[in-house]
């Protein structure tokens, strides 16, 4: 499960990032996305759209930190959570 | 203002060229500048044109004028506001006028004080002289940049334009895409220096005047605005800056109503600028001024409240064009044909179908608010250099970069806990050791980042040569005497204000209709006395501009006076995503476009035009780099079509 989710993000990450300049496998899962440039601080409304769309969760003002929405690996982890309250 | 076009043969034994008939090529191009009359001059050698909108000495009929015994022949595009004191000083000097136009001091100025005459005018303009005694061929622009001059030389002869359409029709002049000119795009978000996106097309610089003649060709920068510390008059009480600011600018104001013999309006956005200027040119002209407002459905963009708190005390008759959606998405490719340029927003969209209107409304003049962010430090680009310094001081504080919250109040997405990700984001610039470009350096890297959308051929051709080492080559020396928070107005000024404001945004968006605008905050008596300005004048703690609005409260409603600075902008990607299917947005992005053009990835490409054919999504996500992204390559594929080859 979790693996999908990462390479779903992944995927995400290289088809939606303007700013990301390599292949599908340089994407990195352990590099903060905002910090990086990959995603800009606007990108992450686009990225929530895209989170609560694909897995059908809801995801409040208070969810967004820097802990859960940092890198690939923080963001799989912060869905997994969300969907194990489910 | 007008359109002015020509040509100059250098040795005609060596060249063959028609002059008179490749003048008439390119006038016939700028005939939106020009609607009115049309007059061209020619020897073998030289050809000028002018097309004309009469605004001052409407019976004057021939604007090709002559001086020095017609050995001095030249053109002037623009406004020269003070040309009745000139003109008076040259009558003093025995020179006979033949008509009323402002322009005609021009020639009798050159004639007696040579290029010094440049420092006597204060106005907007572009200007061409043959001199035939020195034989050479002299093309100036304004100091600010306003009114624009674009020219060719291949060593044999120039071509010079007021706009870059100019050169369509011209087959001996190669258009070939300049690839420095879109990394400078996708860096400064304009062309810095001369260059435009045709490779052997330049512009002449703000503020320089090109000599052209058997000896070659000479750049000379006439004019420096003073920005030195050492200028700051810090004697200067925060009245009395005030008492002489606000005659300042009613001066700037009442020069440039008084400079038309036709009816004058406003453009009023309803931020704190284009409201002073409004105001003053009401106290003026005592009644009957016409002003005109852009509103937008989607609420994020629209400042309709503010233009309505301002008329409720205001004796002005306000037109508000509503945009929509539609109305980007349907005029964003003309926009783009007549800035000449691509570009990296929409916002010029409105103003191109402002300028219609107010056409139809029969107003060929309107005054604008623009140039107060740079030379009051109004941009939050301002404040969030000082920001920065100040939480540089002590990068571990928690509670400093909590300032980062006053800036972007404006933007939703920057509410509830938003902030921590600016914080992080910009913790990591807090570093940045560039003395030159502390505070630019992060906005071009995050704009760089976009070129990831460039092809591969694109890359190679760029290479590893780097804009922004070619930009700090050409500043002028005394820039490293500037403070940070002047350094950032120079930038400003240099960059985003001539390359993309005053031109893509400004004159060619209101001659696409032939509307001329003018600024009284670029009035070179302005600039030069805020920038003897202490500071804190300009730039209080966090509130910017301060003497403007201090100086002009009581004109002011209170919900302006206090108002935070809001950017213009208008929809970007969202405006197109209800109706990119089977449109001109989907022909451009295809596969086979892309392919041909060559400038772009493909993948990357066909990304943009999948979310741009999304009509699930919901339309407020786009982040800042995607519609970025967007504008840039759509709007770099509509100048390829019709600039470069038809993509058909």
């Amino acid at each position: 499960m979790e693996s999908n989710i990462k390479d779903d993000l992944l995927r995400y990450v290289y088809d939606n990032s303007f700013t990301f300049d390599g292949e599908l496998n340089d994407v990195p899962f352990d590099e903060p996305l905002i910090e990086m440039g990959l995603l800009d601080s606007s990108g992450i409304i686009e990225l929530m759209s895209f989170i609560e769309r694909k897995w059908n969760i809801e995801i409040s003002g208070e969810d967004l930190t820097v802990g859960n929405i940092g890198s690939v690996n923080q963001i799989a982890e912060f869905i997994e959570q969300k969907l194990s309250k489910n | 203002m007008c359109g002015i076009a020509g040509t100059y043969i250098i040795d005609t034994g060596k060249c063959d060229i028609n002059a008179e008939l490749t003048t008439k090529l390119i006038i016939e191009r700028l005939t939106h500048r020009g609607p009115e009359n049309c007059n061209v001059k020619s020897k073998p050698s030289w050809s000028f044109a002018i097309s004309r909108l009469s605004i001052v000495g409407l019976n004057c009929k021939n604007n090709v004028f002559t001086a020095a015994e017609g050995k001095i022949t030249y053109v002037v595009n623009g406004e020269i506001f003070n040309y009745k004191e000139l003109r008076r000083l040259l009558i003093g000097k025995g020179y006979v006028f033949r008509s009323e136009c402002d322009s005609e001091v021009i020639g009798f100025l050159y004639e007696e004080f040579g290029v010094e005459f440049l420092h006597m005018l204060n106005g907007q303009f572009a200007i061409a002289i043959i001199d035939e005694i020195e034989e050479k061929l002299l093309l100036i622009r304004d100091r600010f940049g306003i009114v624009p001059l674009y020219y060719y030389y291949d060593g044999k002869k120039c071509y010079f334009s007021s706009e870059i359409c100019g050169y369509n029709e011209l087959v001996d002049v190669e258009k070939k895409f300049n690839y420095k000119a879109l990394d400078q795009l996708f860096t400064f978000w304009t062309t810095i220096g001369k260059y435009t996106f045709i490779r052997n097309i330049y512009q002449v610089q703000p503020a320089h005047f090109v000599e052209i003649g058997p000896f070659g060709i000479k750049e000379t920068k006439y004019y420096n605005l003073n920005l030195c510390e050492d200028n700051i008059d810090h004697d200067l009480t925060f009245e009395k800056a005030k008492e002489k600011l606000a005659y300042l600018l009613r001066e700037a104001v009442k020069i440039r109503l008084e400079s038309s013999d036709v009816e004058v309006g406003t453009y009023l956005s309803g931020g704190v600028d284009s409201s002073i200027i409004t105001k003053i040119c009401e106290s003026l002209k005592k009644g009957g001024l016409r002003t005109f407002s852009l509103s937008f459905s989607d609420e994020l963009f629209d400042e309709r409240r503010y233009q309505e708190d301002l008329m409720r005390q205001s004796s002005s008759i306000n037109k508000i064009i509503n945009i929509e959606y539609k109305d980007i998405f349907g005029n964003f490719e003309n926009a783009v044909k007549n800035a000449g340029q691509p570009i990296f927003r929409t916002a010029i969209v409105p103003l191109y179908i402002l300028s219609r209107y107010v056409k139809e409304s029969g107003i060929k003049v309107v005054l604008t608010g623009e140039g107060a962010d740079e030379v009051f430090w109004g941009y939050d680009i301002f404040r969030e250099l000082k920001v920065r310094k100040f939480w540089g001081k002590n990068p571990s504080s928690t509670i400093r970069p909590l300032l980062f919250k006053k800036l972007y109040s404006q933007f939703p997405q920057f509410d509830k806990q938003y902030h921590q990700f600016i914080s992080s984001f910009y913790s990591k610039t807090l570093s940045c050791e560039d003395k030159d470009f502390y505070s630019h350096l992060v906005r071009w890297e995050n704009n760089s980042s976009i070129k990831a959308v460039l092809s591969k051929e694109t890359k190679a051709v760029l290479g590893k040569d780097s804009c922004v080492e070619e930009y700090r080559a050409s500043l002028p020396k005394q820039f490293r005497k500037y403070s940070d928070l002047s350094k950032c107005q120079f930038v400003e000024m240099d960059t985003l204000l001539q390359g993309y404001l005053l031109s893509s945004q400004g004159d060619r968006m209101s001659f696409a209709n032939s509307v001329e605008s003018r600024i009284p905050f670029l009035d070179h008596n302005v600039v030069e006395f805020a920038a003897t300005l202490p500071p804190e004048y300009k730039l209080n703690s966090l509130r910017d501009k301060e003497i403007l609005r201090e100086a002009f409260k009581e004109l002011l409603p209170t919900s302006i006076y206090s108002r935070a600075k809001h950017a213009y902008q208008a929809p970007e990607t969202t405006a197109f995503l209800r109706y990119a299917k089977g449109s001109y947005v989907e022909h451009l992005l295809s596969p086979e476009v892309t392919k041909e053009v060559g400038i772009f990835d493909e993948r990357r490409v066909g990304n943009l035009l999948r979310i741009a054919l999304d009509t699930e999504r919901d339309v407020k996500t786009l982040s800042t780099t995607t519609n970025m992204a967007f504008v840039q390559v759509l709007s770099t594929h509509i100048f390829y079509s019709n600039f470069i080859k038809k993509l058909l």
